[in-house]
């Protein structure tokens, strides 16, 4: 019953409704909720922990002030709008980060994957290794696999978030894999695992 | 794009391999159980799923952030001041949110309704009063004229 103090029954698409109503209550719950996967997902995109909280904060400020623009589908759950706000304002983020060296997309898939990898095959633990091969990713492949793989995203879900057919999210997330599997292999963390 | 076919090729489950990784859990609904029928059947495809695994198990070893503690507050503190409502827009306000609390419509639909009671149990009552004060009334002149009657009777029958 909705009225019965409802912090844990309502659903998040009920929080969303209340939230357009004003109701700082409802944002209260909807950020109790997604605060933590919201912040690992910018987090493991930007790689950096005082931006990734500020990210954060904005993703939720940016909930508030445009709430009468949400509107409940099928497929457009509130999590996947609010990780489509993320995903947004983390691009925007990452080309004012790098405004001079900042490359396309397409740019940035043309560049071979040794490239970059050889100053990591030092004596790190293995989450941190996996953690750089995943950072050194294309944007788009690495928030691809991050949705997916992290946030327990479908994969219509995943492809709404970038805004993009499914068959072109799993085509991001074979390369994004293949790129990794070079690069542990280099640094020969796929031969540790059995 | 849904792909709907109960039946897959072995190059589709491949492709699930190399996008999704070895967990059917992450594989597409709709094709996840055919995938599976499929696998059973196939070795060299059980050892490509095998070596997705361990890509996985990989991908499993890094470490879940947590955001600090204060963030949650920070957030919170950020929201705007909602501005003072007059009593109308709180009316309207207070109304339209009906949709979500049921009791606000059984209020809009029950206090008219007590207030009707109450009124018509009153005006009942005043009604009943003016009954017996006009019953007692006409007992009195009943009374009054037998009185008078008698009073006359009394006279005409001197002497």
């Amino acid at each position: 019953m909705p009225f019965l103090g409802d912090k844990f029954a309502a659903t998040d698409e009920t929080l969303m409704y209340k939230i357009q109503q004003g109701d700082e209550q409802a944002f209260a719950t909807l950020v109790d909720r997604h605060l933590t996967p919201l912040y690992n997902f910018i987090y493991r995109i930007l790689n950096h922990p005082t931006d990734s909280e500020d990210l954060v904060q904005d993703t939720f400020l940016r909930v508030w002030d445009h709430s009468q623009q949400w509107k409940s589908r099928e497929n457009a759950t509130v999590s996947t709008w609010l990780h489509k706000i993320a995903y947004h304002l983390c691009i925007d983020y990452l080309r004012r980060r790098h405004p001079i060296d900042y490359l396309s997309e397409e740019e940035m898939e043309q560049i071979p994957a040794s490239t970059q990898i050889m100053d990591s095959l030092q004596e790190l633990e293995v989450s941190r290794e996996v953690e750089k091969a995943l950072q050194d990713l294309p944007t788009r492949q690495k928030t691809a696999l991050v949705l997916c793989y992290y946030q327990d995203l479908s994969n219509q879900e995943a492809a709404t978030v970038l805004g993009i057919t499914v068959s072109a999210l799993e085509s991001l997330m074979a390369r994004g894999r293949k790129t990794l599997r070079q690069k542990l292999q280099l640094a020969d963390l796929l031969g540790e695992v059995s | 794009m849904k792909r709907e076919s109960r039946i897959i090729e072995p190059t589709r489950l491949i492709q699930l391999l190399a996008s999704y990784g070895a967990n059917p859990k992450r594989w597409p609904k709709e094709e996840r159980k055919a995938a599976q029928q499929l696998l059973k059947t196939s070795t060299p495809l059980q050892n490509q799923q095998q070596q997705a695994l361990k890509l996985d198990r990989l991908l499993d070893a890094v470490s879940a952030p947590k955001p600090a503690l204060e963030l949650r507050a920070r957030i919170l503190a950020r929201l705007p001041v909602p501005p003072t409502l007059e009593a109308g827009e709180w009316i309207a306000q207070w109304l339209g949110n009906w949709q979500f609390s049921n009791w606000r419509m059984a209020t809009l639909f029950l206090v008219p309704l007590c207030l009707g009671i109450v009124l018509g149990l009153s005006v009942a009552g005043y009604s009943q009063y003016n009954l017996e004060i006009q019953d007692e009334l006409a007992d009195l002149s009943v009374q009054d004229e037998v009185t008078l009657l008698a009073f006359i009777i009394n006279l005409e029958s001197l002497p």
